[in-house]
C-alpha cells in the first residue's frame, strides 16, 4: 500500500486524510497540538449559515476514523529527507521515523499578530481585542469588557494586517470581511441595544450567501458601516477606546468612543515551517505562502516532485474552499501515485 | 618690441599664462559676486579679517584645502590621494619659487613672473635668457632643491596613479562607487591627469639632454639619453615643455567649468564661515552659492547615503544636487522629494556643505502658491487647553500617539516621579510643523507653529518634554520658545540625577539606536546611554555610533521612497545596529515603528524599559 504523510491536522489535513484513506492509501497524519481541528476549533459559529464550528470538526473527525489513517498528535516534523528511490523519510519530534511515498503540506496559516499595528492598541489597552478573542467570548456565551461590563458600543476594524504595505502584507485575507459582518450580527443578537460600527476599506462579499449576510446586517440589525481606515486609538479614563477615523465617503475626520474595539486579524504564512521548506528547496511566494506550480491547472503541487500542498498554506481560504482544495490535492496524489504503479506494471 | 615680449613670455608659456590669467580673473570675479550676494549681511564678511578669524580660516584652509584631514578620516588611501595632489602641488609651487629666487641671485630680487618657477628647468638649462652663471654651478649649488622637487613630483605622481586607480576600481578606497562626470569634468580631469606625467617627461628629457636632474628626473633622463640620440633629445625638449604648458592651460581654463572649481571656492567658503556669515533660505544667496561651487563631487556622500546602499537610487545625492543647481539644470521630482533628509551626508562631507539646507531651500522654492488659511479651524481646538499652572508640559506628538506604549510609559514615569505636569496633547495633537517644513510648505507650517506656541506659552510651564525627536528638534531649533525644551531621554536622566526616579538595574543586554533627529539634529547622545546604563547593559555596538548614526528609513523627509525601499533601509541598518540580536532600544517613535516591522528581536522605546524597571 502506498503511503502518504500529511503534515497538519486542520481542516485541509483531515479532509485530505479522509479522502486518501477511502482511495486506499495508508495515511500518517501529524498534528502538533493534542487535538485535530486547527484554527476552526477556536471559532464559535461559521459564516455564511452560522453553523457551529463543532459540526465541521466532528464531520471531519468521522472521516479520519478510518483503518488506513494513523494519527500522530503532539508531534511535529523536525526533518524531512528524500531517499534515493524518490520516497521520503521524515523524522518526528519524538525521534520516530516515518517513511512515505509522497508528502502533503497542510500546515495552514498564522493569525496576524495585532500588536504589530501598535497604533490600534492591542496588548496595550484591555478593551482592544481580535476577532479570535471575540469568538472565544461567543463560545463562552457572554461578551464583556475587561471591566466586566456589557459593551454598549463596539467598533470592528477590517483589514488588520491585510492589504497593508506598512505591515508588508499586500494580499487580501478573504475571510475577514464576512467574519466582520457575521460578528457584527452576532453581537447585535447577543446584546439587544448594542451599537456596532464596522470600519472598512471595501467589503468583499464574494461567496455564496455573503452578500445576503451583509444586507441582513444593514437592514435587520442596523449595523453601521463606515468606509475609512482607523488612524489611531487611545484609551479614555473609563477604559473606553477613543477612535480617530477618516470617513472617506463623507470626506471628513470622525472621532468617537467605543467600549470595545475588535480587530479583524488576517492570515500570515506560518513561519515555523520555513526551515522545513527551505531544507527541501520548496519555493515560496514573496509574501511567504508556499508557491504552487500553476495558478489555474496545478494548484496542489510545489516545485519539488512528491511534495503536495493543500489549504491555507498556499493562500488565504475559507473553510469551504479549504475542503475543496484538500479534495483536489487527494485526487492529484491519487492520480500521480496510480500512474506510477501502472508504469511499473508495464 | 616683439623680441622683448618673447624674452619675457617665450611662446610655449602662452597657454599656461592665458590659463592662469583666466583662473585668477574668475577667482576675483566669483569672490566679489558671492560677497555682494550674501543675504545675511554683507558687512559681516569684514569680520573675517579680525585676527582670530583670519587665524581660524588659515588653519582650516591648511587642514582641509591642503591636508584634507577629514578625507583621511574616511579612508587613508583616499586621504593620501587628495593630500598628495593638493599639498604636494602646493609645496612644489613653494619650493619652485624659492629655487627660482636662488637662481635669480638671492631673495629680494623683486617680482617674479609666475611661469618662471614653473618652467624653471627649461630656463635653467636653456641659459639664454636671464640666467647668470653656468648650469653646472647652479646644479651643485642647489642640489637640495633638485632633490626636493623630484621627491614632491614623485609624491604627486603616486597620487595621480591612485586617482587613475580610483576611477576604475573605487572599492580599494572604501568607496562603493564614485561620481558620474560631466563633459567639463572629463576634460579638466583629463588635463589634470596629464599635467604631472607631462612635467616628468619634459624635465627628464631636459635633464637627459643636459645631464642635470636629481634621483627621479636625472635617472629617467639618463635612460632617455641612453636610448635616444643626443640630437633628437635636444630637439624634443621644447615640444614636451609645450605639452606641459598646454595641459596646465587647459586645466586652469577648465576649472570654472568643472568640479575643480572647489579649489577656488573652498577657501572663500571657509573665510565666510569663519566671518560668521549665516546661510539664508534661498539658494541664490552668496553663501549658498559658495557652498554649491565648493562641492568637489568626491562622492563621499553617495557612498554614505543609505538610499544608494540599500536601494538602487543613486542620482539624487548632494553631489548631484549641487551639480544640477550650479549648472541650472531643472531639478527632477526624484531629486527633490526622494531624500530622507537624515543628514548623514552633512556629517561626512569633507567640505562641510549643508546639503540638507540646500535641498530644503529647493523644496521651498517648489511651491508657488501657499494656503494662508488651511488651519483656520485651530483656535477652536485651543480653548480647551487653558488650565491651572503646571511645572512640566508633556507633548507626545503624532508619532507617539501611534505608538501608545511610549506615552503610557511616560505617564507612569512622571507619576512615579511625582511631577506636576500637564499632558498637552492628550486629546489631540497639533503637529509640530516639521513634516510640512520638510516638504517645503513653510507658510502652512508657520500656522501650526503659531498655534502650538500659543498653547505652550499659555500653559505657564517652565519645561517642555517631548517624546518624539522630530518634535524636539523643531521646538528647540525653530520655535524660539521662552521655556526650556528637553527630550524625554534628557528628562529621565534629570529625574534620575535629582533622585526623583528610583530604578532597578538589570543585566539585560540591549542595543541602542541613535535616532537621526536626536543624535544629529540636537546632539543628544549621552543622556540615553546614561539612562540605559542605569537599567540595563549596553552592548558593544551601542557604545559607539552617535553623530554618524544610520537612518531607520521611516523618515518624513521623503515623500517618494516606497515602503519596500524603506524596509530595505531598515533591514540594512539593523545589521549594523543590532548584529548580536539583543533587544533593540531606541528613543524615537518613528524608529521604533519602522524597525519593529523588520526586526527579529523586540524593539522598544527607552521610556518603556525605564517604566518597566521603576522601583516600587
Amino acid at each position: 500500500m502506498k503511503k502518504v504523510l500529511i503534515i497538519g491536522g486542520g481542516v485541509a489535513g483531515m479532509e485530505a486524510a479522509g479522502q486518501l484513506a477511502v482511495l486506499g492509501y495508508s495515511v500518517v497524519l501529524v498534528e502538533r497540538k493534542d487535538v485535530l481541528g486547527g484554527h476552526v476549533r477556536k471559532w464559535d459559529r461559521l459564516f455564511p449559515n452560522k453553523r457551529p464550528s463543532e459540526e465541521v470538526v466532528n464531520h471531519l473527525l468521522q472521516k479520519v476514523q478510518h483503518p488506513n489513517v494513523e494519527i500522530r498528535l503532539k508531534r511535529t516534523v523536525t526533518d524531512l529527507r528524500r531517499n534515493p528511490n524518490g520516497s521520503f523519510l521524515a523524522i518526528l519530534s519524538d525521534q520516530s521515523p516515518v517513511s512515505a511515498d509522497v508528502v502533503l503540506f497542510a500546515t495552514g496559516y498564522h493569525l496576524f499578530d495585532a500588536y504589530r499595528k501598535e497604533e490600534y492598541g492591542y496588548g496595550i489597552y484591555n478593551n482592544v481585542i481580535t476577532s479570535a478573542d471575540l469568538e472565544r467570548m461567543f463560545k463562552n456565551g457572554e461578551v464583556k469588557t475587561a471591566e466586566g461590563k456589557i459593551p454598549q458600543r463596539v467598533g470592528i476594524v477590517h483589514c488588520v494586517g491585510s492589504r497593508d504595505t506598512k505591515c508588508g502584507n499586500l494580499y487580501c485575507s478573504r475571510v475577514c470581511c464576512v467574519t466582520g459582518v457575521k460578528q457584527a450580527i452576532e453581537l447585535k443578537e447577543l446584546i439587544p441595544n448594542v451599537e456596532v460600527f464596522n470600519f472598512y476599506m471595501d467589503l468583499r462579499m464574494f461567496g455564496r450567501g455573503f452578500e445576503q449576510l451583509y444586507l441582513e446586517a444593514q437592514q435587520k440589525h442596523r449595523v453601521r458601516f463606515v468606509r475609512g481606515r482607523l488612524s489611531e486609538a487611545s484609551e479614555t479614563q473609563d477604559h473606553g477606546i477613543f477612535l480617530k477615523v477618516d470617513d472617506t465617503l463623507v470626506g471628513r475626520p470622525m472621532k468617537m468612543t467605543v467600549d470595545m474595539l475588535v480587530l479583524m486579524v488576517g492570515f500570515e504564512p506560518r513561519k515555523t515551517t520555513f526551515p522545513l521548506l527551505e531544507s527541501l528547496g520548496i519555493e515560496k511566494n514573496e509574501d511567504g505562502f508556499i508557491k504552487i506550480r500553476d495558478c489555474h491547472f496545478d494548484e496542489n503541487r510545489t516545485n519539488v516532485d512528491g511534495i503536495y500542498v493543500a489549504g491555507t498554506c498556499t493562500s488565504a481560504k475559507s473553510i469551504s474552499e479549504t475542503i475543496n482544495d484538500a479534495c483536489s490535492a487527494a485526487l492529484q496524489i491519487h492520480r500521480n501515485l496510480s500512474a506510477k504503479v501502472k508504469d511499473k506494471r508495464k | 618690441m616683439y623680441k622683448y615680449f618673447l624674452d619675457i613670455f617665450p611662446l610655449f608659456t602662452i597657454p599656461f599664462n592665458v590659463g592662469l590669467l583666466f583662473f585668477i580673473c574668475t577667482m576675483i570675479y566669483k569672490t566679489l559676486r558671492w560677497t555682494m550676494e550674501i543675504e545675511d549681511s554683507q558687512w559681516k564678511i569684514l569680520k573675517g579679517f579680525l585676527p582670530q578669524n583670519i587665524w581660524a580660516s588659515v588653519k582650516e584652509i591648511c587642514r582641509e584645502s591642503l591636508l584634507h584631514l577629514r578625507i583621511f578620516k574616511q579612508n587613508l588611501l583616499l586621504g593620501y590621494m587628495h593630500t598628495s595632489l593638493a599639498f604636494g602641488w602646493f609645496l612644489l609651487i613653494v619650493f619652485g619659487n624659492i629655487e627660482a629666487k636662488i637662481v635669480r641671485g638671492g631673495l629680494g630680487t623683486g617680482f617674479e613672473l609666475p611661469h618662471y618657477p614653473i618652467f624653471l628647468k627649461y630656463f635653467a638649462t636653456e641659459g639664454s635668457h636671464s640666467l647668470p652663471k653656468t648650469v653646472i654651478d647652479f646644479s651643485i649649488r642647489t642640489g637640495f632643491f633638485d632633490f626636493m622637487m623630484d621627491l614632491l613630483l614623485l609624491i604627486i605622481l603616486s597620487g595621480c596613479c591612485l586617482a587613475y586607480l580610483k576611477r576604475f576600481h573605487s572599492t580599494t578606497f572604501g568607496m562603493k562607487r564614485t561620481t558620474k562626470l560631466r563633459l567639463g569634468d572629463k576634460i579638466t580631469m583629463g588635463a589634470l591627469w596629464c599635467i604631472f606625467p607631462a612635467r616628468l617627461i619634459a624635465e627628464s628629457i631636459t635633464s637627459g639632454a643636459y645631464g642635470t636632474g636629481s634621483f627621479l628626473t636625472g635617472t629617467l633622463g639618463n635612460v632617455f639619453a641612453q636610448i635616444i640620440p643626443q640630437a633628437y633629445l635636444l630637439k624634443s625638449v621644447a615640444p614636451f615643455w609645450w605639452i606641459y604648458s598646454i595641459t596646465l592651460g587647459i586645466f586652469f581654463v577648465g576649472v570654472p567649468y568643472s568640479r575643480y572649481m572647489h579649489i577656488l571656492s573652498e577657501p572663500v567658503l571657509i573665510f565666510m564661515r569663519n566671518a560668521g556669515v549665516k546661510p539664508s533660505k534661498k539658494n541664490s544667496d552668496g553663501f549658498s552659492q559658495a557652498e554649491i561651487f565648493s562641492c568637489s563631487r568626491c562622492g563621499i556622500c553617495v557612498n554614505n547615503c543609505q538610499l544608494a546602499r540599500a536601494t538602487e537610487i543613486r542620482s539624487m545625492q548632494p553631489t548631484y544636487l549641487n551639480r544640477e543647481i550650479r549648472h541650472h539644470v531643472p531639478l527632477s521630482q526624484e531629486m527633490l522629494r526622494t531624500c530622507l533628509m537624515c543628514g548623514r551626508c552633512n556629517v561626512t562631507c569633507p567640505v562641510k556643505i549643508d546639503s540638507i539646507q540646500t535641498r530644503a531651500n529647493e523644496r521651498r522654492a517648489m511651491w508657488s502658491k501657499h494656503n494662508e488659511n488651511c488651519f483656520a479651524y485651530l483656535p477652536k481646538v485651543l480653548k480647551e487647553s487653558a488650565e491651572n499652572s503646571v511645572d512640566v508640559l508633556y507633548f507626545a506628538g503624532c508619532m507617539t500617539h501611534l505608538t501608545p506604549v511610549i506615552k503610557n510609559s511616560m505617564m507612569k514615569i512622571m507619576r512615579a516621579a511625582d511631577e506636576n505636569f500637564q499632558f498637552l496633547d492628550e486629546n489631540g495633537t497639533i503637529c509640530c510643523g516639521r513634516p510640512l517644513k520638510l516638504s517645503g510648505q513653510e507658510v502652512e507650517a508657520e500656522q501650526l507653529m503659531a498655534a502650538n506656541k500659543e498653547r505652550i506659552i499659555n500653559s505657564g510651564a517652565k519645561l517642555l518634554v517631548t517624546s518624539c525627536p522630530i518634535c524636539y528638534n523643531t521646538f528647540k531649533n525653530e520655535y524660539n520658545l521662552p521655556i526650556e525644551v528637553v527630550h524625554h531621554t534628557e528628562y529621565i536622566q534629570r529625574l534620575i540625577a535629582e533622585g526623583k526616579l528610583q530604578l532597578t538595574k538589570t543585566d539585560e543586554q540591549v542595543a541602542y539606536h541613535d535616532p537621526c533627529e536626536l543624535a544629529r539634529g540636537t546632539h543628544v547622545t549621552v543622556a540615553p546611554r546614561e539612562v540605559l546604563n542605569a537599567i540595563a547593559v549596553l552592548d558593544e555596538q551601542a557604545k559607539q555610533k552617535g553623530e554618524k548614526t544610520l537612518c531607520c528609513g521611516g523618515s518624513l523627509g521623503s515623500t517618494r521612497a516606497t515602503n519596500e525601499q524603506r524596509q530595505n533601509i531598515a533591514k540594512a541598518a539593523l545589521r549594523h545596529i543590532n548584529p548580536d540580536k539583543h533587544t533593540l532600544v531606541t528613543a524615537c517613535p518613528m524608529c521604533k515603528r519602522t524597525f519593529a516591522q523588520v526586526s527579529d528581536t523586540k524593539v522598544v522605546d527607552i521610556s518603556e524599559l525605564v517604566a518597566k524597571n521603576i522601583k516600587e
